[in-house]
């Protein structure tokens, strides 16, 4: 049988004073996914190893770990697909708490600075629907499937860099997702948020967003929608046309 | 039946370093990357190009060296400063990829046919 030969970032903060990669190896077996040999290798060789799951098919978004560099979903990456030499690391701009398992708070710290949910213009008014196959609808049709995985965080160059101040792919696909509903009534406040310092024109355009969504949205694209419609805000400002 | 488990002991090694993501970087990135390494490459080779014209009035291998590099940096550089003026605008946003490849197959074009006029011109 074919073994897969695997290096896993480990780190316990009761035990190490800093990480370091363990390795072991795995019998491969049939459709066999990352996060099954991360669960062969708790359940025979290492009790202690700690990662996050739920879900198992994709759905959920909370298996996020970086696979050979590239942040991945353990559960829906196949060995086929990564590889029989695999390098495990926790997601990249959110420290480790144990071995895999990242603490999210940057991550959903800047998701919440955007006002991410839903504001009505009049909280009395009954929901009016918007049709799927409106053209509203339509326009925010391919970036609605966010599960919030933080890939596209950890993968954002930008966010490395600034040491998270920016406030990620994520954020602002929501940003943009509530700001094209006519029904909401905060799309000012937000494209102030959106448009600030650590907004969209933090953004370098380097579609790692893009490359590591696993529900094939494109951020970067609606981030420059997003500063078109801000550079609009700004103008309507300037001359005096309103928010 | 249960495979046989390989204990291993841990091997102590460093934190994950930036390196470590490195080689999951996609195309956009790597466009990102070049073309800023690129734009700081020129602005070194326009310097040593300069200093050369300076410091050696005879023509030589220095200045010829310089003009070479410059033409095929200037010649990538700027088609890479076009994509990202298309990205800017909203254009390609699903065919950066493809757009990243003509633009490195643009710029190895154009750097060759410079490259041979100018050697046919201080042969």
């Amino acid at each position: 049988m074919e073994e897969i030969s695997c290096r896993i970032y480990r780190y316990d903060p009761e035990i190490d004073k800093k990480g370091y990669w363990a390795s072991y190896r795995v019998t491969r077996q049939p459709q066999m996914t990352v996060l099954d040999v991360l669960f062969k290798i708790q359940g025979e060789q290492d009790l202690s190893l700690a990662f996050r799951c739920a879900c198992r098919v994709g759905m959920c978004g909370t298996c996020g770990v970086t696979v050979n560099g590239r942040p991945r979903l353990a559960c829906s990456t196949s060995i086929d697909e990564a590889g029989t030499e695999l390098d495990i690391a926790p997601m990249r701009s959110m420290l480790p708490i144990k071995d895999l398992a990242v603490d999210m708070a940057p991550f959903f710290e800047s998701y919440q600075a955007i006002i991410p949910y839903f504001v009505p213009r009049d909280p009395d008014a009954p929901p009016a629907a918007i049709p799927p196959g409106s053209e509203e609808r339509g326009i925010i049709d391919e970036s609605l499937e966010c599960i919030t995985c933080g890939l596209c965080y950890a993968g954002c160059g930008v966010v490395a860099s600034t040491k998270g101040r920016y406030l990620g792919p994520a954020a602002l696909n929501r940003a943009y997702n509530l700001i094209q509903d006519s029904r909401d009534a905060a799309g000012s406040e937000r494209l102030a948020i959106i448009g600030s310092e650590d907004g969209v024109w933090r953004c370098h355009v380097q579609f790692a967003c893009a490359d590591v969504c696993p529900k094939h949205i494109n951020p970067a694209h609606t981030i420059q929608q997003l500063r078109r419609k801000s550079v609009g805000r700004r103008l309507r400002k300037l001359f005096g046309l309103g928010k | 039946m249960p495979d046989e488990p390989v204990v291993a002991p841990p091997t102590p090694a460093r934190a994950p370093l930036r390196l470590n993501y490195v080689r999951g970087y996609g195309v956009g990135m790597w466009a990102f990357l070049l073309q800023r390494f690129s734009g700081l490459l020129l602005m070194l080779v326009i310097f040593a190009h300069f200093w050369s014209r300076v410091l050696v009035p005879s023509w030589g291998l220095a200045q010829k060296a310089t003009d070479m590099a410059m033409i095929v940096l200037v010649a990538y550089h700027a088609f890479a400063g076009l994509r990202v003026v298309l990205v800017d605008l909203g254009v390609g946003m699903r065919t950066q990829r493809a757009i990243f490849w003509g633009v490195v197959a643009l710029g190895l074009l154009t750097a060759g046919a410079a490259l041979l006029a100018y050697q046919q011109r201080f042969p």
